[in-house]
């Protein structure tokens, strides 16, 4: 039985301080570095519901999932697929980017034994009174579905001449 | 889950709730708490953990990650009274989260949550039957009346099956 803590089980890699990444570096098209998460346990699932207290049925229980709810089985919590996605966008912006806007569309159900990997991609880069803007788009792919998740975020980033 | 057409019809009661505002109450951001949402999430940046470091980065401090207001179940979600159904019993899915985020959120901030109902519509799911699709918009203001967050939801109401 795995025991949590940082480096987490099923996640990629252990944390790393990341470099940070400036707005003349970015350039529209370029891909963020992506997230592994899973294959997905049951306890993962359980581990979001005790942290948020979502204890949805739909989310630990197996047979009212499948019976009353009508799901392939029980299935990863919309905020945590989000959060997934979103770990892509902080890793990404580092300690001086802020995230202005972001979210995301669940198009598809995670469920236990999937692998999830969040990524994104740079649209467009701009400024807009005086902040450096750079929106992404943002997906999660599952390994059986393909994408789960489709979303969007918009973010400031630094300058390096205004260092 | 597709949805296309939209199939059965909105009662006037139900609709009238649209616009409705509610508030969802007070809750205080703990960092055990922010540390426990990072570790379900599996994310291991230090920022959400070890006030040490923290303190070393422009933010001064623990901040919490910036979905984390989902882990208060009544102020970061709002549940509308959906009434009148037509099923007798429901259960419910997330279609989708929008967040406008303004500061982060520190161990130790008041955080009050505000929701509105903004809208209210019917689609039809090839596996799941007719759904009621709910939009909130949330808003999250900390001690100091300065607000934080917003967020937009998209709730989904259907027939429990069986």
């Amino acid at each position: 039985m795995p025991t949590y803590g940082p480096p987490f089980p099923g996640s990629s890699e252990p944390w790393q301080q990341p470099e940070q990444v400036y707005f003349e570096d970015v350039e529209e098209g370029m891909e963020l570095p992506p997230k592994t998460k899973g294959p997905l346990t049951v306890t993962d699932m359980v581990v979001f519901s005790g942290a948020t207290g979502d204890f949805a049925f739909i989310h630990h229980d197996r047979e009212h999932a499948k019976g009353p709810g009508g799901l392939p089985d029980i299935i990863l919590h919309g905020q945590c697929k989000l959060a997934f996605m979103t770990h892509v966008v902080t890793d990404w912006i580092g300690l001086e980017g802020r995230i202005k806007k972001l979210g995301g569309n669940y198009r598809g159900m995670d469920v236990v034994g999937d692998t999830v990997v969040s990524q994104g991609r740079v649209k467009r880069k701009f400024t807009e009174n005086g902040e450096n803007l750079v929106e992404l788009d943002l997906w999660n792919e599952n390994n059986r579905l393909g994408s789960t998740v489709t979303g969007s975020a918009t973010v400031s980033l630094p300058s390096r001449s205004s260092r | 889950m597709t949805t296309d057409s939209s199939e059965f019809t909105i009662s006037d009661e139900l609709k009238s709730l649209v616009g409705r505002e509610i508030d969802l109450g007070i809750a205080v951001v703990e960092a055990g708490a922010i540390a426990k949402f990072a570790d379900a999430i599996k994310d291991p940046n230090p920022l959400y953990r070890d006030e040490e470091y923290a303190k070393g980065t422009p933010y001064g401090g623990i901040i919490a990650p910036p979905t984390f207001i989902h882990c208060f179940r009544d102020v970061g979600y709002a549940r509308f009274n959906l009434e009148p159904l037509p099923w007798e019993k429901t259960t419910g899915l997330n279609g989708g989260n929008e967040f406008e985020i303004y500061g982060p959120m520190r161990p130790g901030d008041v955080i009050t949550g505000k929701a509105k109902l903004v809208d209210i519509y019917a689609r039809q799911s090839r596996s799941l039957g007719p759904m009621l699709f709910h939009i909130v918009e949330m808003t999250y203001t900390n001690q100091n009346n300065e607000m934080l967050g917003k967020q937009r939801s998209i709730g989904i109401t259907y027939e429990a099956k069986e």
